[in-house]
């Protein structure tokens, strides 16, 4: 028998559990922030978190002159003591099923799971992913989203090493927050 | 999202229970790709309204399930930090939702009566009121629809024992018709059906159009 043929997405989107969503801590991009945050007119330090970082890391900002950096990441829920903490975007039909609340908005590399580029090719990393993906392979369109990703990051990474060099050059004790960082964006990204 | 949004708690989505109709739930079902059962409950037809179905001698009408975490709130609800409350279906909610806290009345777009948001927060000075009124319209619309359809349902499968699951069934077959006929008249045409609906046939040729739609509808579902 021939399995059926599903997209990456038809696949994802029909899964009850999204482990990714509870797996992963998805650390998202300047662009990703202030999207969602406009759609849902909700302020963005609600429903993401500085969480700490290598200074390496990609898209890692400073709060004070020190070496500490950060990354923005979106909040995730713990419910009861001892169970998983999900993404706080994560919502169930009646019967327990997952789906993804921020649907078309969500951030670039949710919307990409599980493709990744390698050396300009194609892979799926399925990694805390509990879906069979043996019959489903990527597609053209994947390439363009990946490829559009790649550039949001890179612009991020300009917009962070700006907002990083505005810090180091702070000349009085750094009294920042992470709602500052985001404030930021917020400007930037709107320019 | 308008500004007023900015301080919504979603206070229209918790402890009420949200009648929908069959277009509604077609759409959340394509879109999320859950099947009707995942999200829908078929509760008294209480009050009274367009879209009762009958199961055996029963008048049911389909509503909204509840939120696994938190059963006051819509199934689509997301909780979110600091009591910020969003919808999880946004695109695709129920036009019941889009046209919350509007309605007609005399005519005329106007705050609901029993509105659950601070009524303040709305400024009829500045709404946009075309906005508003196409929604209304097309919610009216889209009932009218979906009482055709529940009829249909009611003079053969409804009478004769008929499930939830062959109702469901009866649904998503009429729906993937009349989604292909909206697709056939195109998204501009039909808007402008959805405008001119309830005007009088003097007002030009849309009234005719209209019945021709709702015709086809009929048929459509009778098969």
């Amino acid at each position: 028998m021939i399995a059926p043929v599903e997209s990456r997405v038809a696949r994802w989107l029909r899964c009850p559990e999204k482990t990714c969503c509870s797996y992963y801590t998805v650390f998202i991009t300047g662009d990703d922030l202030t999207r969602i945050a406009r759609t849902l007119s909700v302020p963005p330090w609600t429903f993401t978190a500085a969480l700490p970082c290598g200074p390496d890391d990609f898209g890692a900002f400073a709060l004070d002159t020190s070496d500490r950096r950060y990354r923005a990441a979106l909040v995730r829920l713990q419910l009861e003591e001892g169970s998983k903490p999900f993404c706080t975007f994560l919502i169930r039909a009646s019967d327990g099923a997952a789906r993804c609340g921020l649907g078309a908005g969500r951030p670039a590399t949710c919307r990409s799971f599980p493709a990744q580029l390698v050396d300009g090719a194609i892979q799926f990393a399925t990694e805390g992913c509990t879906c069979d993906w043996s019959h489903v392979t990527p597609d053209a369109g994947d390439q363009q989203l990946l490829r559009a990703e790649e550039q949001a990051r890179e612009r991020y990474t300009h917009f962070v090493a700006t907002w990083n060099e505005y810090v180091a050059n702070l000349n009085r004790p750094a009294e920042l927050a992470y709602p500052d960082f985001c404030r930021f964006l917020l400007d930037t990204y709107s320019a | 999202m308008s500004d007023t949004c900015a301080t919504c708690t979603g206070m229209c989505c918790y402890d009420v229970i949200v009648r929908v109709t069959g277009y509604d739930a077609w759409r959340i079902k394509q879109a999320q790709a859950l099947q009707f059962e995942q999200f829908l409950t078929a509760g008294p037809d209480e009050p009274a309204g367009q879209g009762a179905f009958l199961l055996g001698s029963e008048r049911r009408a389909l509503y909204l399930g509840k939120n696994a975490a938190n059963e006051r709130a819509c199934t689509f609800l997301m909780h979110l930090p600091d009591g910020f409350r969003r919808c999880g279906i946004y695109a695709e909610r129920p036009t019941v939702c889009t046209v919350y806290p509007m309605t007609f009345t005399n005519g005329s777009v106007a705050l609901r009566a029993d509105v659950r948001c601070k009524a303040a927060n709305w400024n009829m000075a500045t709404i946009t009121y075309p906005y508003w009124r196409r929604n209304l319209l097309e919610h009216l619309f889209e009932s009218h629809v979906y009482g055709i359809v529940a009829e249909r349902w009611n003079e053969t499968g409804g009478k004769n024992g008929g499930t939830l699951p062959g109702y469901f069934a009866h649904v998503e077959r009429c729906f993937d018709s009349i989604d292909a006929l909206r697709s056939e008249i195109g998204k501009e045409s039909f808007d402008d059906l959805i405008l001119h609906w309830q005007q009088p046939a003097a007002e030009g040729d849309a009234q005719g159009r209209v019945a021709d739609f709702l015709n086809e509808i009929s048929s459509i579902c009778a098969r």
